[in-house]
């Protein structure tokens, strides 16, 4: 996953974007930014609004609530223009079956303003790394649903689009299909394209994603944004921290557990896994703990907050916001 | 223009359906007969049959022109001209259920409407891939039409009765503002039902109108002469546009996407 480089463009900019379907709130509340050549994912449970918010983005739906712009364009206003410049790659891969794999994707060029003269030369371009070029003539109707999905990101980036919304691009696939797809989706944020994937495949997420916006669905109220993180931060749950010693840690961590806030210190080799108390006030009482070491006369090589699965990091997450 | 591109689409789709094509062409094959039938039995019938009929229609044993058979060979043509605009209008159902509908069943639409196209482009290139095969298939049973009943009656009149002024007016204007017609009512109810076949069946109501107006013209209570013709043309004409408008208008991408789920 590229990171943005510090003076990336925005592509998306989210203020208090809401959706409504006449009384049925389906998302509220959301702010997030998305940068040039980022890989920013919409985290959350079926019924979380995810797929409206990337409608709203993709210039399908207008927003009931907030601001939204994207690619630099008012999304109340200039819907078309921000349709040109967005490639989305829909739940379903919504091909038509009885056209050929090249027929779909010119047909889909052809609509988005691409010379004619360009169109073979782009869809080779994009089905050879795919493996779908052999079968540019079949019928899109035979061909597997993992094909029929990495045609749709084909046809998705055919018209070079500033910004590709995916929109559960794994969802209904068999795990290799879902694993050639993923690859397919890797492949273009190392080429530095800006993506926003909304999944509630974390695995994926944390495959592909720098950064998170993770939305839950509270009842009758539609999705809300519970949080917006960089995936390692997420994963980074600051309850925990592995401190490496040069030499035996046995030692050196008998004295540790009575360091208010921490709960326990296991030592195993030369390493020293360190918990804390949740909530403790003022924080993990991490210079606390080196400071006793340092006295101690400990040679500390490095301390790393424990990270966690993202899984465990998102339900944790959600269980918090369902608290309070 | 787009319209024209998604039109080319529709028509590739078309050509590969074989339920549709064979949908398409029942109609017309079980239409074609009739004219073919109700002429040779008018050009072979006993002049007794021929005076009854005449006199039912026209009032009078002698006709107008003179020629009972002539007349009432004229009657069931003028009739069969009626009832073939059926066709131009009941085709475009067929096909325009399939448009927006369809493309929901199929799960096709969303990409659609994620394009850059306009309503008003969908709206059109979906009308006319309707309207254009259409149109076709009706001009094609029309040309057949007229080349049976003068195959038939050209040893009787020893002249071509075929294209007429009727036949021409209803070929060439009636028609493609029939199929236009029904085209754009079934775009319309295809784009506010989620299923095809209920888009299908409310939109085949439109040629409820156009069978009154034949069963009447057959029964007799109306003469359906050229000013007829003319008036039905005009009220077609007019509401190609104000429905076209209104389905364009009643487009809305996000009551399709929402009904659709």
């Amino acid at each position: 996953m590229n990171p943005s480089p510090p003076d990336a463009a925005t592509v998306v900019s989210a203020r208090g974007l809401g959706k409504r379907y006449g009384k049925r709130r389906a998302i509220s509340g959301l702010d997030f930014e998305v940068l040039e050549g980022e890989v920013f994912g919409l985290l959350g449970p079926n019924g979380a609004g995810k797929t409206s918010t990337l409608r709203m983005l993709a210039g399908l739906l207008p927003p009931d609530e907030g601001e939204v712009s994207v690619c630099g364009l008012d999304a109340r206003t200039r819907s078309r223009e921000i349709r040109e410049r967005v490639g989305l790659l829909t739940e379903q891969p919504g091909l038509y079956d009885r056209l050929t794999s090249l027929e779909n994707l010119t047909f889909s060029a052809r609509l988005y303003g691409v010379p004619a003269g360009e169109i073979p030369g782009r869809a080779e371009r994009l089905l050879r790394p795919l493996g779908l070029w052999e079968q540019r003539e079949e019928r899109v109707g035979t061909l597997s649903k993992g094909m029929r999905q990495k045609l749709a990101i084909a046809r998705a980036l055919l018209h070079e689009p500033r910004l590709i919304l995916l929109d559960e691009p794994t969802s209904a696939l068999d795990p290799e299909s879902a694993r050639t797809v993923r690859e397919a989706v890797a492949a273009l944020a190392a080429e530095g394209r800006t993506i926003v994937l909304c999944t509630h495949n974390l695995f994926e997420a944390e495959r592909l994603c720098r950064r998170v916006a993770i939305v839950r669905a509270a009842p009758g109220e539609g999705g809300r944004m519970i949080a917006l993180t960089e995936v390692g931060r997420l994963r980074r749950d600051g309850r925990a921290v592995t401190v490496e010693l040069e030499g035996p840690a046995g030692p050196h961590a008998q004295g540790l557990g009575a360091i208010p806030g921490v709960r326990a210190a296991h030592p195993s080799g030369t390493t020293i896994e360190v918990d804390f108390v949740e909530g403790a006030p003022g924080g993990p009482p991490v210079p606390e703990v080196v400071a006793q070491l340092v006295a101690g006369g400990a040679r500390i090589r490095s301390v790393v907050p424990r990270e966690r699965p993202l899984e465990e990091a998102y339900l944790s997450l959600v269980a918090e916001a369902g608290a309070s | 223009m787009r319209a024209l591109v998604l039109l080319g689409k529709e028509l590739r789709e078309i050509r590969r359906s074989r339920g549709l094509l064979l949908s398409m062409s029942a109609l017309p094959l079980s239409m074609l007969p009739v004219p073919i039938v109700l002429v040779a039995g008018v050009a072979h019938a006993p002049m007794g049959d021929i005076h009854n009929l005449i006199g039912y229609y026209f009032g009078g044993a002698a006709g107008v022109s003179g020629d009972p058979r002539a007349d009432l060979i004229g009657l069931v043509v003028r009739n069969c001209v009626a009832l073939f605009m059926v066709m131009p209008l009941f085709i475009p159902v067929l096909i325009a259920a399939q448009s927006v509908a369809g493309e929901k069943e199929r799960r096709t639409i969303e990409p659609l409407l994620a394009s850059p196209l306009a309503a008003w482009e969908i709206v059109l290139g979906k009308s006319l891939a309707a309207v254009v095969p259409a149109l076709g298939i009706s001009w094609f049973a029309f040309a057949v039409f007229a080349v049976g009943v003068d195959w038939l009656t050209l040893p009787l009149f020893h002249r071509l009765i075929l294209p007429d002024g009727s036949w021409l007016f209803g070929v060439l204007v009636l028609a493609p503002l029939l199929c236009f017609l029904g085209n754009t009512v079934t775009v319309l109810v295809s784009s506010r039902v989620s299923d095809s076949r209920l888009a299908q069946q409310l939109s085949a109501l439109i040629v409820v109108p156009l069978l009154a107006l034949i069963v009447v013209q057959v029964t007799g209570l109306l003469f359906v002469d050229g000013r007829v013709y003319l008036w039905l043309g005009a009220a077609a004409a007019t509401l190609d546009g104000l429905l076209f408008a209104a389905a364009v208008w009643l487009f809305d991408r996000q009551r399709i996407l929402s009904r659709w789920g």
